[in-house]
């Protein structure tokens, strides 16, 4: 898959995680990997981006003796998932474009 | 691969990162490590499914591939200085005493306007002077006409520092502004 498309999807997917309730990275990439390949490096800068946009916050939380690190999403990574729903109507349009379903559909 | 290892090798390939980066990658990768152990895999197994670590930089600046070689580029540095010197010392020789000459002007205007105020409070006391003096001559209109001319300019002496002062305050300021103007230029390492 195109890396760019493929990142966008990833971030979409860590948010769509994220709001069925808080989570950590290992679940997150658990969550995620049956249908998007994901690893902990590619799942770093995802979740460093989206904490610099502010769709999520990160707290601590002690598990065996160690800290792990919980991601909750916030109302702008809400609105951002919103976004992309909203969007992909959009870009089905631009798919059936591409594959001629649309030229097909305009003829009958 | 043992975790140790690993730390090891992914803190060489993020040392050109700042130091919370660096702290926050590797508290990721401890955890990640930590949690696919956790999860019954072994430590080589957990580490070998970390992924390509190429990705970890996304947005990040990736490690450069070859570190810069400096002392070669120093040696080429000076080779050049050496050789442009018939060309940049003259030019900076030029630049300087533009700057000298800049110095030079903005310094004599202030000097000028203290020129003035001395020139004002000296010629008020001497009026004034003249104007005691004058009481031996018994004249009153004299009198009081050079005195009040001396008092009249005394006070537009100091009147006249206000901006006198102002204006070698300003005139300083712009001094130190310049210098380190020049100074930034020539030391911006």
């Amino acid at each position: 898959m195109d890396i760019q498309i493929k990142r966008g999807l990833l971030e979409v997917c860590v948010l769509a995680a994220l709001s069925r309730g808080d989570s950590y990275g290992y679940q997150i990439i658990k969550d995620i990997e049956p249908y998007i390949a994901i690893s902990e490096s590619t799942l770093y800068p995802i979740l460093r981006r989206l904490e610099e946009g502010r769709c999520l916050m990160v707290y601590s939380v002690e598990h065996k003796g160690r800290l792990r690190k919980y991601y909750r999403i916030t109302d702008t990574g809400l609105m951002r998932l919103e976004g992309f729903s909203a969007e992909w109507q959009e870009i089905m349009n631009v798919y059936r474009f591409i594959t001629g379903e649309a030229d097909e559909n305009d003829k009958k | 691969m043992t975790k140790n290892e690993f730390i090891r090798m992914l803190k060489g390939r993020i040392s050109h990162l700042p130091k919370a980066e660096r702290r926050k990658i590797l508290q990721y990768y401890t955890e990640m490590i930590s949690e696919r152990m956790d999860d019954g895999m072994s430590e080589q197994e957990a580490i070998a499914a970390l992924g390509d670590m190429d990705e970890l930089f996304g947005d990040l600046p990736a490690p450069s591939k070859a570190p810069k070689p400096k002392s070669r580029l120093r040696g080429w540095q000076i080779a050049m200085l050496i050789v442009g010197a018939p060309v940049w010392v003259p030019l900076m020789i030029a630049m300087l005493s533009l700057l000298l000459a800049f110095y030079i002007v903005i310094w004599s205007l202030v000097i000028s306007f203290y020129a003035v105020f001395a020139a004002l409070a000296v010629s008020g006391l001497a009026v004034i002077y003249t104007g005691i003096a004058s009481i031996l001559s018994g004249d009153s209109q004299y009198f009081f006409s050079l005195m009040g001319a001396g008092f009249a300019l005394s006070g537009f002496a100091l009147l006249w520092l206000i901006p006198c002062n102002l204006f070698a305050k300003a005139m300083a300021k712009v001094t130190a502004a310049t210098a380190k103007g020049v100074f930034r230029f020539f030391f911006r390492r």
